[in-house]
């Protein structure tokens, strides 16, 4: 065990990140037009999905000097609070509408999430080599 | 049902189970590394190209929830495809994602 202290301003700046990245896609979309090969040529060329395509290399750089650091079965669990904190962000900023249900299922899912790396009491590194990530994809990475 | 987010989100979360078993089982061999490695990605270009058309009919605070099913799938191809063990802890985590899943599918996709 690695008696570091839990690494709460680089898993914060992680969490921006990937947050981050998920707006940029968001508002990326919503600079988009047309069908078929036309929505992704005008995608391409909005500069916000750009910037959530800078946001992978700094997720990938944090999340390796945080796993060097610290134990992955303190670390890990904490990823899975971007999906409530992207659902905020969304009620609030983009004025989306969720219902109970979709709480109630999120917050279900975070948990869930949170305990699935968890083989035999600890977290098999294996498994979480790289959360399911794209530059563009979410994942509570 | 609405049929078109359904079925994005559902080849989404198999593309995502393919690129990760890729990445991994190239990462673990020592021949034909690149055949695996070029299959992840291109499972992760395939999966991107569903992402944005699906946030454009999803609220962010639905989609990405449901990403969350992409543990459940890498999970059982890791079973299925590189023998590796899933305790009862993780069933249960799996149940629990799922269940979520259900929860967020039915409040939030299905309008």
């Amino acid at each position: 065990m690695r008696p570091h202290a839990f690494p709460w301003l680089v898993m914060t700046i992680l969490l921006a990140s990937v947050v981050g990245d998920w707006i940029f896609d968001k508002i990326a979309v919503l600079h988009t037009s047309g069908q078929g090969l036309a929505f992704y040529g005008s995608l391409l060329r909005t500069p916000w999905f750009w910037f959530g395509v800078a946001t992978i290399p700094m997720q990938f750089w944090i999340w390796t000097r945080i796993i060097r650091n610290t134990d992955l079965s303190r670390v890990y669990p904490t990823t899975s609070m971007t999906y409530p904190i992207t659902m905020l962000i969304g009620s609030i900023f983009f004025h989306e509408d969720l219902n109970g249900l979709v709480w109630i299922g999120a917050l279900l899912i975070t948990a869930g999430v949170a305990m699935i790396g968890f083989e035999r009491g600890r977290l098999e590194p294996a498994v979480l080599s790289t959360p399911p990530e794209t530059d563009e994809l979410p994942t509570a990475l | 049902m609405r049929l078109i987010p359904t079925l994005g989100i559902l080849t989404m979360v198999l593309l995502e189970a393919v690129e990760q078993t890729s990445f991994a089982a190239g990462s673990r061999r020592h021949e034909r590394r690149w055949g695996f490695w070029a299959l992840g990605a291109a499972a992760h270009l395939a999966a991107a190209a569903i992402w944005y058309p699906l946030l454009t009919v999803l609220p962010l605070g639905v989609a990405i929830p449901m990403t969350g099913l992409c543990y459940v799938s890498t999970a059982l191809a890791a079973k299925l495809f590189l023998d590796e063990k899933i305790s009862l802890r993780r069933w249960a985590a799996i149940g629990m994602v799922c269940g979520g899943v259900l929860m967020v599918y039915f409040g939030g996709v299905i309008e």
